[in-house]
């Protein structure tokens, strides 16, 4: 459950970037999740509620958006999208190091007022 | 009046409205903010990784399950270490949600050790390594260990500034263990099949567990050993003596 830290650090910089713009209330975060962070997004979305609560964050709309992974095929020189966490290359089988996307864990935006 | 949260919205003094229709909802704006959650932790991180290399510190981060054997693998490389006449300095951060139990263990076996007692946090951060190693003589110390709780999960997406991640699973826990628990596993440099010595009793396919780890980690170095007997301790001492020798050359002085 280090999600619940995530989330705090989340609630952290949405109050601090609110509040720095004059900004009563959060009424939407926007999340970007990567398919390899290690985030389970149930986990979040329960974290969310008990770091929001008592918070201008409260009763907000935890929006989260999946980053899917991307991996290089060095082999291939193409880039693919993993079945798994193997990340084997659907052209020619080999497995790949280079992972290019899938790791984001970002606050991309929020909507106050 | 705003209709989500009865704000006046004349008042907020923030916002243009272009549209009266809208105006309930006109008050809200969005905020770009793209701020990476871990940004503060990997900062931290950094400045531990500048510190320790100041220092020419090698570090490990060992992560596993709880009971997959972290700090008797320590406990045994310092003894190989010993063994073979090395004057490698060791010392470890151990991370538990409670008791000093791992650290008088290593304390016990001569090896300088600094409990973290993380409470109820899953994972040790990169703040909680920056606190514990100024409670150690890093000029004295060629390696440390920094021991993560014991979790699959949750330790993973921390970097603590280490130079080289381990992952380590027992033999009694399963082939498929990189497959149920590939986050630990996808970023290991180094993977260890511990606890070599019960692999018959448990009847223990080796074949289908480095398939696994490989299928997962293509890029780790493994290492297979049992910390109890010793077995397979040598070849993964010699491999990270070698490491840290390249990177902050010989130890020993050859004279």
């Amino acid at each position: 459950m280090h999600e619940v830290s995530l989330m705090e650090s989340v609630a952290d910089i949405a109050i601090a970037r609110a509040r720095a713009a004059g900004a009563r209330r959060i009424h939407q975060l926007q999340l970007d999740v990567g398919e390899f962070s290690g985030v389970v997004i149930e986990a979040l979305e329960f974290a969310f509620e008990v770091v929001a609560a008592g918070t201008i964050l409260e009763g907000a709309d935890l929006a989260i958006a999946t980053v899917p992974a991307r991996c290089f095929c060095e082999t291939c020189r193409t880039q693919f999208h993993p079945n798994d966490w193997t990340c084997e290359c659907p052209a020619c089988h080999r497995l790949s190091v280079d992972i290019r996307q899938g790791k984001t864990l970002e606050l991309a935006s929020i909507e106050v007022s | 009046m705003c209709r989500d949260c009865g704000c006046d919205r004349a008042n907020t003094g923030l916002i243009e409205v272009k549209t009266p229709i809208a105006s309930s909802v006109s008050s809200h704006r969005t905020l770009d903010i793209h701020a990476g959650l871990l940004d503060k932790n990997d900062r931290l991180a950094q400045q531990n990784r500048q510190h320790f290399q100041a220092n020419g510190l090698f570090v490990l981060n060992m992560i596993s399950a709880p009971g997959s054997g972290k700090t008797a693998t320590l406990e045994r490389m310092a003894r190989e270490a010993n063994q073979q006449n090395d004057s490698l300095q060791v010392a470890a951060i151990v991370g538990d949600l409670a008791t000093a139990n791992d650290a008088h263990r290593l304390q016990a076996s001569g090896i300088p050790a600094v409990q973290i007692a993380t409470g109820t946090a899953c994972h040790l951060d990169a703040a909680m390594v920056a606190n514990a190693i100024a409670d150690l003589d890093l000029a004295a110390i060629d390696l440390l260990t920094i021991e993560n709780v014991g979790n699959l999960v949750c330790p993973a997406a921390f970097d603590l500034g280490e130079t080289l991640r381990v992952v380590l699973m027992s033999v009694t826990e399963g082939e498929d263990k990189p497959l149920k628990y590939p986050t630990a596993f996808k970023w290991a440099d180094v993977v260890i099949v511990n606890k070599l010595d019960l692999a018959p009793a448990v009847e223990f396919d080796r074949d289908r567990a480095l398939h696994n780890i490989h299928r997962i980690a293509p890029q780790a170095e493994i290492f297979e050993l049992s910390a109890r007997t010793g077995m397979g301790v040598a070849a993964w001492t010699t491999y990270v003596r070698s490491l840290v020798s390249s990177r902050i050359g010989p130890i020993c002085n050859p004279a």
